[in-house]
């Protein structure tokens, strides 16, 4: 069967928990109708004054990310609010984005373009991908200018500034993606701290991008 | 909550079963007594904390600085890395106390003829050249199983040649030198250099370095026994004798275990500073990161030695004796298959390792599943070795050479990744917990009974641990591959 969708009837959900928790959700998640899910390891940061001080303050965390029926959205977010209790202090997030096209086997989209209407955006997910190591300082660039927390998550990859290999195999630099949930009127302080921080116009010190972010759960003003 | 709580809560579920286990013993079967009950508590409770404060300096500043100097050593080219994998191995080796304990104590029973700087030199110059060739070896892409294969068959076959007494040595060492420091450095090693050959081929390549490691010790005591003949006095072997008291075991060995732990980080420091200024000139953030991580290393490491050897050795040592001298014949090794199997949780070594694993294969081999292979494999470990400390017809090579040999068969079936992990929770099993507790119980259990050999049957505890984990990861892996094979199927 070909499953057939327009733009913006999908969307990605984002489930940002402790370690060791993230099957779990995706178990209770399969049980609500969802069909598959992928989970990274990451880490986030507390915010606190006194285990920063003493360098304690990287708490490790997993991130669930699954495609679902937009018509699913509400409930999902509901009943993780439910479940996993996240409006309670670091019990977690999750946040949902529109998806405007996938590809796989059994999925083709028909034409039609995404209804922006009746949008009502209150969140800005911001992904800033810099060298390993770097991800502290924009966390702490973010936090200054009213971001709340972040999550951190390892990975590699290198652009065109950035090429080296040993013994012909290409070395793939190692990465930290820094993802953080901003208020949409705090967006523009934070990236622009950011870019600051880190000089990200200058070729090979990184990118950044923002994507509007429909429902949120868990974080907490 | 966050994350210095989190780690507590881990360490304490690992170290109350042993509690629990020890304080059941003293009601039905051992006395124990008072004092020393309160003593062990004591040092349960320092387990705990120093535990906890120690895994967080490893994660911090040893595993930072090893994937940094992994990082370095594949830039060099291939003389260049065999030479810093020598240099890197030997200079962890030389400063690891657990190694230096065990030194003193082969040295005494060798009354001396032996001096027990030449035996930590000896084992170093064997870590120093697995540590080079395991690095060739990834370099190269050998594949890890035929390394492994090739090294402990011709081990075993050099066995026929060499004295029993020397063969429990050599594998003592091996389980002496991957202790609390170099694992997490060595694993820290292995992904560093590993890291930068990308995602596959990276992940199966950061885990072996510490089996390989372990080959090292024995392969250079075994050489050492062709070059020096020596007639081994076993009734001189160093009994351990009890110490008095609630507290001032603590404040003895306060300075001592002080010493111990600076003598360990002392040449990670010197030589993470001497390389920082001339390569990897970190900014002062990451700096500040590192030097918090290793006072929060030395902090962690004196408080758990301090536990262990004030607190753990004369309960063992007690429970040993009095179990076997209780008319069950069957007491001995039942209560040491479940000493084995909640002593091993509470390794530190074991932590960074399986940690490591969930991290790198990005958690779909969970923790919880290596940590139950290992317990189980350490747990019939220890109770063979009781078994063996009871029936004098059962010998040690009797245990290690099959156990080995089926390992190795299974190592050309399971995935690499499986082999190296395998091989590398040998030598992390067999850390400073087994080493103090286990031993301690298997040395009073031999002080009693009247046909056991109280050198000998110790050593040959250490040698079984370090064996059995192997084992069980390798069925673990079989399994792994079975279930995974299956599923595609579908």
């Amino acid at each position: 069967m070909i499953i057939k969708y327009k733009a913006g009837d999908y969307i990605a959900l984002f489930v940002i928990v402790d370690r060791h928790k993230a099957s779990g959700v995706l178990e209770f998640m399969k049980k609500l109708g969802v069909t598959g899910g992928t989970i990274l390891q990451g880490y986030g940061t507390v915010k606190s004054g006194l285990l920063s001080f003493l360098e304690l303050n990287e708490d490790k965390k997993e991130i669930l990310m699954m495609i679902v029926n937009k018509k699913l959205e509400d409930m999902l977010i509901d009943k993780l609010l439910e479940k996993y209790k996240l409006h309670k202090k670091n019990h977690g997030i999750a946040f949902s984005i529109d998806v405007y096209r996938m590809l796989g086997s059994h999925i083709e989209r028909v034409s039609g373009d995404m209804d922006n209407t009746n949008r009502e955006i209150k969140y800005e997910a911001v992904f800033v991908i810099v060298e390993n190591g770097k991800g502290d300082f924009v966390v702490e660039a973010a936090q200054k200018a009213g971001a709340k927390g972040a999550t951190i998550v390892h990975g590699r990859g290198s652009g065109i500034h950035e090429t080296d290999n040993i013994f012909g195999l290409v070395i793939e630099p190692e990465k930290e993606i820094v993802i953080m949930l901003i208020k949409r009127e705090d967006v523009d302080r934070v990236t622009k701290s950011v870019r600051e921080a880190i000089d990200i116009e200058k070729p090979g010190q990184g990118i950044m991008f923002i994507i509007d972010v429909n429902r949120t759960a868990g974080i907490l003003d | 909550m966050n994350s210095p709580i989190k780690t507590f809560k881990e360490v304490a579920g690992s170290v109350i079963p042993i509690m629990l286990i020890v304080y059941l013993i003293n009601i039905f079967f051992a006395r124990i007594g008072m004092p020393m009950l309160i003593r062990f508590t004591l040092g349960s409770a320092l387990i705990i904390i120093g535990l906890g404060i120690f895994l967080w300096g490893a994660e911090l500043a040893i595993t930072e600085i090893g994937t940094l100097m992994g990082n370095l050593v594949a830039h060099q080219k291939p003389v260049g890395v065999f030479l810093m994998g020598f240099f890197l191995g030997f200079i962890i080796t030389v400063a690891e106390p657990d190694l230096m304990i065990l030194a003193n104590q082969v040295s005494g029973v060798l009354g001396g003829a032996i001096g027990s700087l030449t035996i930590v030199l000896v084992v170093s110059l064997g870590v120093g050249l697995m540590v080079g060739l395991g690095f060739l070896r990834i370099l190269y892409d050998k594949p890890i199983h035929l390394f492994f294969a090739f090294f402990y068959i011709i081990l075993f076959a050099s066995f026929a040649f060499v004295p029993e007494a020397y063969q429990a040595i050599a594998f003592d060492s091996s389980g002496a030198t991957t202790g609390a420091m170099t694992t997490p450095f060595l694993l820290a090693l292995g992904l560093g250099v590993s890291k930068l050959k990308g995602s596959v081929e990276g992940e199966k390549d950061s885990f072996g370095l510490v089996g390989i490691v372990s080959v090292g010790p024995v392969l250079a005591i075994v050489l050492m026994s062709f070059f020096v003949k020596l007639n081994f006095n076993a009734a001189e072997a160093a009994k351990h004798t009890s110490q008095s008291g609630i507290i001032k075991p603590f404040i003895v060995n306060f300075l001592p275990t002080l010493k111990d732990a600076l003598i360990a980080l002392v040449p990670l420091l010197l030589m993470f500073i001497v390389t920082n200024k001339i390569k990897f000139k970190l900014d002062k953030r990451a700096l500040r990161k590192i030097i918090f991580g290793l006072i929060y290393t030395l902090i962690g490491l004196v408080i758990f030695l301090l536990g262990v050897s004030s607190g753990f050795m004369d309960v063992a040592s007690i429970i040993g004796q009095q179990l076997a001298s209780h008319q069950n014949r069957l007491l001995l090794p039942s209560v040491g298959f479940l000493v084995g199997l909640v002593v091993v949780m509470a390794e530190p070594a074991v932590y960074v390792l399986s940690n490591q694993v969930e991290e790198v294969t990005a958690g779909s081999i969970k923790r919880k599943v290596i940590m139950v292979a290992l317990c189980i494999g350490v747990a019939s470990a220890v109770a063979l070795s009781m078994l063996r400390i009871m029936v004098p017809a059962l010998r040690l090579w009797m245990i290690i050479i099959p156990g080995f040999l089926v390992a190795i068969m299974l190592s050309f079936k399971v995935k690499p990744l499986f082999v190296g992990i395998a091989y590398d929770s040998g030598g992390v099993a067999s850390g400073p917990m087994t080493a103090t507790f286990i031993l301690a119980m298997a040395q009073g259990a031999a002080s009693v009974i009247p046909t056991a050999d109280v050198m000998m049957d110790g050593f040959g505890v250490i040698s079984a641990v370090a064996m059995t984990p192997v084992l069980s990861i390798m069925i673990l892996g079989m399994l792994y591959e079975l279930k995974t094979r299956g599923g595609i199927k579908k």
